[in-house]
């Protein structure tokens, strides 16, 4: 599942549009989540500050039960940090390599997904007027201003992995410029960027979801006992008493012959067809079975030195 | 191909940190304050990191060097440390222990380097390391150093190190599994403190459990290359991976082709041993390697250390060391053999 978080509903609504989501009315959940029919897709929508995106991001990811082969993606506006707008222009969608905030440790998002856009420092302010005051930008990295991602990123990683968060940020102004006003940008400048933005966001996100998904088929086929070999490999199991021990050690050595060659579902059903033969009928026929006939290695040979 | 470094804010400027940054051009370099706190975050993919690899350059606030391992052989030395200074390496191997060591997958160099060299001088000294107290340093268990020997010259600075000054009895090990030959160009063999100790496996194990390593025939060349330098050179066939059906005739080819190359009695050691790991590691390395047939074989663990049945694990012992004897012409005393000795 592609879990998405906004701030305000102004930056999600393009993508609740685009990925056909429903809100879900649960009295029990203190956030806007939104989901697809098929399941695929949700967004929550936490509100502005970094105790709204904790409260909400836990609260929502604990609804939709988010854990491996999921992907958490936030998105919103952020000003360019002092330093960064020779960098920067307006409209320009940066990805988070290193998240900061005068709250505890940066965190660090790993970008495995490979990304079309530039790489930022995201600064966590408490407010556009808050005074940052540690070292950010450094070494040529450019910086942009938010008010919610460590804090998205903290409780996300509760549930997921460095690699499965990321975190966009388009360009609605230049933060010193915005200072200077008191703080407040335009509405319907903003609103013109975060649409521009998700126009040229779902192509990557629909990208690195199709990723994500393949490594977690990967992962998945790698299985011990394929789908239609379990009730074999039970079974077998069954038949020979095998202890919760005995039965991890031979789904280890199924595991192993599969990736040497020897297909799973075959080798379960070899076995199934010896025990059948023996017949093993006390306790000690049956652990002699095991140790001799079972665990026989398949793949010892003769002495070629010799 | 590295396209992010994270660098400590410390190192930053450093000869060292500065260097390795040139040498990857292009690459985002993203300022931290600990290589902690990327290195060891929670819930990390080391599958994922692996295949997508971010490099950490860091200052190492704790200790250099550390007691040898006992699943590790230190050739006949008295003392056996190791040192790490470069976590992680480029070659990807369905048997390496760091698969069960390592919270993270990314690669984790030190650019404190003399620090390192202060703290083995001060070893050697309590140690008390002479020709009657021979002193072992592993130096590249943790990392392929030589393999990335063009990326952070640290066998250059061994090499220097160890012809600095006259350390009777004191031997550093570089083990690699890279078969170029430029780099034993830039070390010095006239201290004879510096030994080679190449990796091999037969040319079947090579192709089935091992990525981004240089060729059985390129690390045998090598070796030779070494040898004919007139550097110390050790084999390492370790581990014995005795898995698949011809593993036998692999490694009596291998042992042929030691013996092809003449180098048999030119070995200052060959080291070997079933592949064993610690039994915590191997539970780790599961999970990080699914698809690794080695990391799912059938193992006993004894002493906390999970390897081949004991019965199985004296086999391969008495097979690898009758080839290497018989076949590659390598003299028994210098055959160091876990599960003979496990020293």
């Amino acid at each position: 599942m592609i879990i998405i978080h906004t701030a305000l509903y102004f930056e999600a609504e393009k993508a609740i549009k685009h990925y056909g989501l429903r809100e879900i009315k649960d009295v029990a959940l203190p956030v806007r989540l939104f989901k697809n029919g098929e399941g695929s897709v949700a967004l929550l929508v936490s509100g502005t500050g970094m105790t709204n995106a904790i409260i909400c991001v836990s609260s929502a990811l604990t609804y939709l039960r988010a854990g491996r082969g999921d992907l958490f993606i936030n998105f919103g506006i952020a000003g360019a940090a002092h330093g960064s707008e020779g960098i920067l222009k307006t409209g320009e969608i940066v990805r988070a390599i290193k998240c900061s905030s005068r709250n505890g440790r940066p965190f660090y998002p790993d970008v495995i997904y490979k990304s079309s856009f530039k790489l930022a420092e995201v600064v966590t302010v408490l407010g556009p007027l808050d005074e940052i005051s540690h070292k950010y930008g450094e070494n040529g990295l450019p910086a942009v201003l938010d008010m919610e991602l460590h804090g998205a990123f903290t409780a996300a990683n509760m549930f997921l992995g460095p690699e499965a968060l990321i975190g966009y940020k388009v360009v609605s102004d230049m933060a010193e410029e915005t200072r200077s006003k008191g703080g407040l940008i335009d509405r319907n400048d903003a609103e013109t960027v975060v649409s521009l933005a998700w126009d040229g966001l779902f192509e990557e996100i629909d990208r690195i979801g199709k990723e994500a998904a393949e490594r977690l088929s990967e992962e998945e086929s790698a299985k011990t006992i394929p789908d239609g070999a379990e009730e074999a490999f039970g079974e077998l199991c069954e038949r020979l008493r095998l202890t919760f021990a005995d039965r991890e050690i031979l789904k280890n050595r199924i595991r192993r012959d599969a990736l040497l060659g020897i297909p799973a579902g075959e080798n379960v059903e070899r076995l199934l067809k010896l025990l059948k033969e023996h017949a093993p009928k006390t306790r000690e026929e049956r652990e002699l079975f095991f140790k001799n006939e079972v665990m026989k290695d398949p793949f010892e040979g003769g002495d070629p030195v010799d | 191909m590295i396209d992010v470094i994270y660098a400590e804010r410390e190192v930053l400027g450093l000869p060292f940190a500065e260097k390795v940054i040139s040498r990857i051009p292009g690459a985002a370099v993203v300022t931290i304050d600990r290589w902690e706190d990327l290195f060891y975050r929670k819930k990390q993919n080391y599958a994922l990191q692996k295949k997508e690899r971010k490099l950490i350059i860091g200052r190492n606030r704790g200790s250099f060097v550390m007691e040898g391992s006992g699943n590790c052989q230190s050739g006949g030395a008295e003392v056996f440390k190791y040192c790490s200074f470069a976590k992680n390496c480029i070659g990807g191997c369905d048997y390496c222990y760091l698969q069960g060591m390592m919270r993270s997958g990314n690669l984790l160099a030190f650019a404190n380097m003399e620090d390192c060299f202060s703290e083995v001088e001060a070893v050697i000294e309590k140690e008390q390391v002479s020709e009657d107290k021979r002193m072992l340093l592993a130096v590249s268990y943790d990392n392929d150093v030589y393999a990335l020997e063009g990326l952070f010259g640290y066998v250059k600075m061994w090499s220097d190190f160890v012809n600095s000054k006259k350390r009777p009895g004191f031997t550093v090990e570089v083990r690699t599994k890279c078969g170029t030959k430029s780099f034993i160009d830039r070390a010095d063999p006239s201290s004879g403190s510096l030994v080679f100790t190449w990796s091999v496996s037969t040319g079947e194990n090579i192709r089935r459990f091992e990525r981004v390593t240089s060729t059985l025939e390129a690390r045998l060349a090598a070796a030779s290359y070494a040898l004919d330098r007139g550097f110390r050179v050790r084999l390492a066939l370790d581990p014995v991976i005795a898995a698949g059906r011809d593993w036998k005739e692999g490694y009596r080819d291998l042992c042929e082709r030691i013996s092809l190359l003449g180098m048999g009695e030119r070995l200052d050691a060959v080291l070997t041993g079933g592949f064993r790991i610690p039994a915590d590691y191997l539970k780790i390395m599961r999970r990080n390697a699914p698809c690794s047939p080695v990391a799912f074989d059938t193992y006993e663990v004894r002493n906390g250390t999970a390897g081949y049945p004991a019965e199985k694990e004296r086999a391969i012992s008495e097979y690898i060391t009758k080839a290497l004897t018989k076949i590659a012409g390598v003299p028994e005393a210098r055959i160091f053999s876990y599960d003979k000795d496990g020293t």
